[in-house]
């Protein structure tokens, strides 16, 4: 738009002023269009979400039944490692099978330890060795449990069991756990059950030399 | 890789040798006693179940005999379907579990219908020893023989109490025993106990009217450890007993 117009100074000297005004509309604002954006994409996000649910769902499922199975698969195994009439070889193929089976296989395996005999014994630790090879943290967590108990819960033969496969393995953090037992060893504390009195006894001094002796052998172990 | 090692691991486990036939024993755990004898199955043939009986009940009164005579709290435990193959089922591991569980001894027998070079028929009593502490120190390049079998033969005709004359183990099962609890005692440190069992064990084997190879090897073992007993008594600062004398000899005799 052009504007004129005429002023006068101070003298009354008549002069033009021509000044040119544009008028420019206002901009639409350069924000995010939210509703359309939302719109694009929730059926993604709602694809995403329902993917997602339906894979957790799946893989607890799949978890469930790989459970279930290795329950299944071991059952058979252990009932042939607990068995009265067991040899030292269906011991050791028996326990060695269910090593294959990995971490689930260690709460059976260290269950069966708390009865174990010269037979079974070192079928079981052998077993523990092969799944801590692979996972150590699966085996190291329950026999450092075991050996943290120093009540007598625990008979001092699993004790003897866990400092062997814990020295094996060579489990993270064990060397302090080690460091104390051989303390308690030293001071006498460890006791062990008496069927006989039903009272916890001391163990006596042949014993703690055999653990002393496995102690010193686990510290040894490079960690 | 994980699945090889996995592999390799129940493959190397899986290898053991197919012949071994130690199966579990009860008795093996029992806490009650650190000084224990077992007496495995003794296995026959179907024609000689009398004499399979004369055997076990032979040897659990020899046994019973051992335990009145050895003045040690030895508890004598029967293992029913244990039937060891021979002395290399007794490998280092199994030996050592059983040392761990107190185990001193474990007997087991067979009787079986053999011929001789000749062809004739015969009936023999073997009976396998295994003397656990003893067992150990030769599997760490000892020589003295610590599992063995010793066989006993007799025509068929023979009655049986004849044959079970010859197997008759007092003497020689005694000397086993003494020789067990002395071997233990030394590796305890217990100096008195031992000497005095070693060198019962070495007199008791001097008695046997027909002593084997293993018998022989097993008198030098004994004289050996008794006369360790002295020194290594002396060599102990918190002992004070006996053997520090100076008037005590390293020979038992």
């Amino acid at each position: 738009m052009r504007l004129s117009m005429d002023v006068h100074d101070t003298a009354g000297a008549p002069h033009q002023v021509n000044a040119t005004v544009e008028l420019k509309q206002a901009e639409p604002e350069k924000g995010i269009d939210w509703p359309a954006w939302i719109g694009a994409i929730s059926p993604i996000l709602l694809a995403i979400v329902g993917l997602y649910f339906t894979d957790t769902v799946r893989v607890g499922f799949e978890r469930q039944q790989l459970q279930l199975a290795n329950a299944s698969g071991m059952q058979a195994l252990l009932v042939q490692l607990l068995g009265d009439k067991v040899s030292q070889t269906e011991a050791r193929a028996a326990a060695s099978t269910l090593a294959a089976f990995g971490p689930p296989a260690v709460a059976p395996l260290v269950t069966a330890l708390a009865d174990a005999d010269d037979v079974r014994t070192p079928a079981i630790e052998g077993a523990l060795r092969a799944i801590g090879l692979n996972e150590p943290t699966a085996v190291c967590g329950p026999l450092l449990s075991i050996l943290e108990h120093q009540t007598g819960r625990y008979s001092w033969l699993m004790h003897r069991s866990a400092i062997r496969v814990i020295a094996d393995v060579r489990c993270p953090q064990a060397r302090a756990l080690l460091q104390t037992y051989k303390q308690a060893l030293a001071a006498s504390t460890l006791k062990a059950f008496d069927p006989a009195t039903e009272e916890w006894k001391p163990l006596p001094p042949e014993i703690v030399d055999l653990l002393k002796a496995d102690v010193d052998r686990a510290l040894l172990e490079p960690k | 890789m994980r699945t090889a090692v996995v592999l390799l691991a129940v493959i190397v486990g899986t290898a053991a040798p197919a012949f071994a036939q130690i199966t579990p024993c009860s008795a093996v755990n029992d806490p009650s006693s650190r000084s224990k004898i077992l007496l495995d199955d003794i296995v026959s043939d179907a024609s000689l179940q009398n004499l399979l009986q004369s055997l076990t009940s032979r040897l659990e009164a020899n046994l019973e005999q051992v335990r009145t005579e050895l003045g040690v709290q030895l508890k004598v435990l029967p293992c029913a379907n244990r039937r060891p193959t021979g002395p290399s089922d007794f490998n280092r591991t199994t030996v050592s579990e059983l040392n761990v569980r107190g185990v001193l001894m474990e007997i087991w027998g067979a009787t079986t219908a053999v011929k001789d070079q000749q062809g004739r028929p015969l009936n023999e009593a073997s009976i396998g020893y295994v003397i656990v502490p003893v067992r150990l120190d030769e599997l760490q390049q000892q020589p003295a023989p610590g599992a063995f079998v010793i066989p006993h033969r007799a025509q068929p005709s023979t009655v049986v109490d004849d044959l079970i004359k010859l197997v008759d183990q007092a003497g020689r099962l005694g000397a086993y025993a003494s020789l067990a609890v002395g071997s233990k005692s030394l590796r305890s440190s217990q100096w008195d106990e031992a000497r005095k069992q070693l060198c019962a064990a070495e007199a008791q084997f001097t008695k046997l009217k027909v002593p084997t190879d293993a018998d022989a090897a097993l008198i030098k073992y004994a004289k050996k450890l008794a006369g360790d007993a002295v020194t290594r008594a002396r060599a102990d600062a918190q002992y004070s007993g006996f053997l520090k004398q100076e008037g005590v000899a390293l020979s038992c005799s």
